[in-house]
């Protein structure tokens, strides 16, 4: 009855997503990116590609369908406001956010993945990112939600 | 609002976890005819019987990579938790990896709840994981464990089914291990009788099973209590050599001598080192 909420399946149907990075004026930056050639993007590296690339938004799907079901039309909505209101959670422009609320409700702070364990950026690698190109893109910059209590500190590690 | 959730959930540059970006070369370079080296597999014989007390697990100690004998004496036997030890057989590294973040989760999981782990909420973690890569990693386990329920064994498959069982048999060798089970396995076995039919298993898979060898490792698990033997007993050992091949003094005939004059190289002289 209800579409939106719909559990979806587990092993998504493959949805090609052409991304391809574009530098200043929306032309593709070949120094940054490399040559464009239009069939490897179109064709899947790996059959893992896709569902991997759609897994943690796949999986959110699942809960909030679930969610539905569970606790009524009201439920998924409210979970998913007050996830797009802790992912705003930020510190001052270009240090990175700690996203501690987000992890705590999505409950990834006590959780392992295989993402922890293998081809972890080790920390000397990082490189240094220029402050205004971490800006994010599609917020306004007042309605950013500065996590006071780091703003004090200016913790930068 | 669908727009800001998708934004949430991009796969940034810093991405972690499993990267797909040689894939293409690496299919390119097949078809060009490059043989790629093998995967450190463990062709195997892993077995698992519930007895009255509790469970006992057995494997073999042979790591092959591709026809040679990587390791003699490797442990299959891994570690989830205090009360829960899992058999890998498949890809080395996979098993490896997969048991290891397994009984990292477990351990979370323990702090959390304050409870000791139970055996299928491993199973269920091994389960979710090897569906999510949809076989990519070669694991098959067997799984065992004692908790507040009692004893428990499973099969996990590399696709992620599973199956509760009270004796299991993987790998290889698990043909020639499910024929020894069959014959000998009786409800309500006591400990010494279900390691020598795990001890029996095993070698009968050893001794069938190219890819099996070595030793039979055995690890009892019991309600408070785990014993650990590797090796419970060593099948293959390697023979004592039969003949000597030393040459004795004198063999070669000697047609010319020439005088060795010592040469130094390097001429001490004394030298005085000035110090301020």
């Amino acid at each position: 009855m209800n579409q939106q909420f719909s559990i979806p399946t587990l092993r998504p149907a493959a949805i090609s997503r052409v991304t391809t990075e574009t530098g200043a004026f929306g032309v593709v930056d070949t120094l940054r990116s490399g040559f464009v050639n239009t069939r490897s993007e179109m064709t899947a590296k790996h059959p893992l590609e896709q569902s991997e690339l759609m897994y943690e938004l796949n999986e959110h799907k699942i809960k909030l369908g679930m969610a539905y079901k569970i606790g009524g039309a009201a439920l998924p909505l409210t979970i998913q406001a007050e996830r797009a209101s802790a992912a705003r959670i930020g510190r001052l422009p270009g240090i990175k956010s700690s996203y501690l609320h987000l992890e705590v409700f999505a409950g990834t702070d006590e959780d392992l993945t295989i993402e922890d364990v293998s081809r972890v950026p080790r920390l000397g690698m990082r490189c240094q990112s220029i402050p205004d190109a971490t800006l994010p893109h599609n917020y306004e910059f007042n309605s950013i939600i500065i996590d006071m209590s780091y703003s004090r500190t200016l913790n930068l590690l | 609002m669908a727009a800001v959730v998708d934004q949430m959930f991009k796969v940034t540059e810093d991405s972690k976890g499993f990267s797909f970006d040689n894939c293409r070369r690496n299919a390119f370079m097949s078809k060009q005819g490059v043989t790629f080296p093998s995967a450190r597999k463990t062709g195997t014989t892993i077995v698992g019987v519930i007895f009255n007390e509790g469970v006992v697990l057995g494997a073999d100690t042979r790591a092959t990579g591709g026809s040679i004998v990587c390791d003699l004496n490797c442990e299959k036997i891994h570690y989830i938790a205090d009360n829960i030890y899992c058999c890998g057989a498949g890809t080395a590294a996979d098993t490896e990896f997969t048991t290891k973040m397994v009984s990292s989760k477990m351990e979370l999981l323990k702090l959390r709840t304050g409870r000791e782990g139970r055996v299928v909420s491993s199973l269920r973690m091994l389960k979710q994981y090897l569906f999510r890569y949809q076989g990519h990693v070669s694991a098959a386990l067997v799984l065992g464990g004692v908790d507040v329920t009692g004893p428990a064994l499973y099969t996990v498959y590399p696709h992620g089914s599973t199956d509760k069982l009270p004796y299991v048999t993987m790998g290889s060798g698990s043909l020639a291990a499910m024929s020894v089970f069959e014959d000998g396995y009786k409800v309500g076995l006591n400990e010494e009788a279900a390691k020598k039919l795990v001890r029996d298993a095993i070698r009968a898979g050893i001794v069938n099973d190219l890819g099996s060898g070595s030793n039979v490792d055995i690890t009892v698990i019991k309600k408070g209590s785990v014993e650990q033997f590797r090796p419970y007993e060593v099948i293959c050992q390697k023979s004592e050599r039969q003949g000597d091949y030393t040459f004795p003094r004198g063999t070669t005939v000697v047609t010319n001598t020439t005088e060795i004059v010592p040469f130094s190289v390097l001429e001490v002289t004394d030298e005085e080192v000035m110090e301020l």
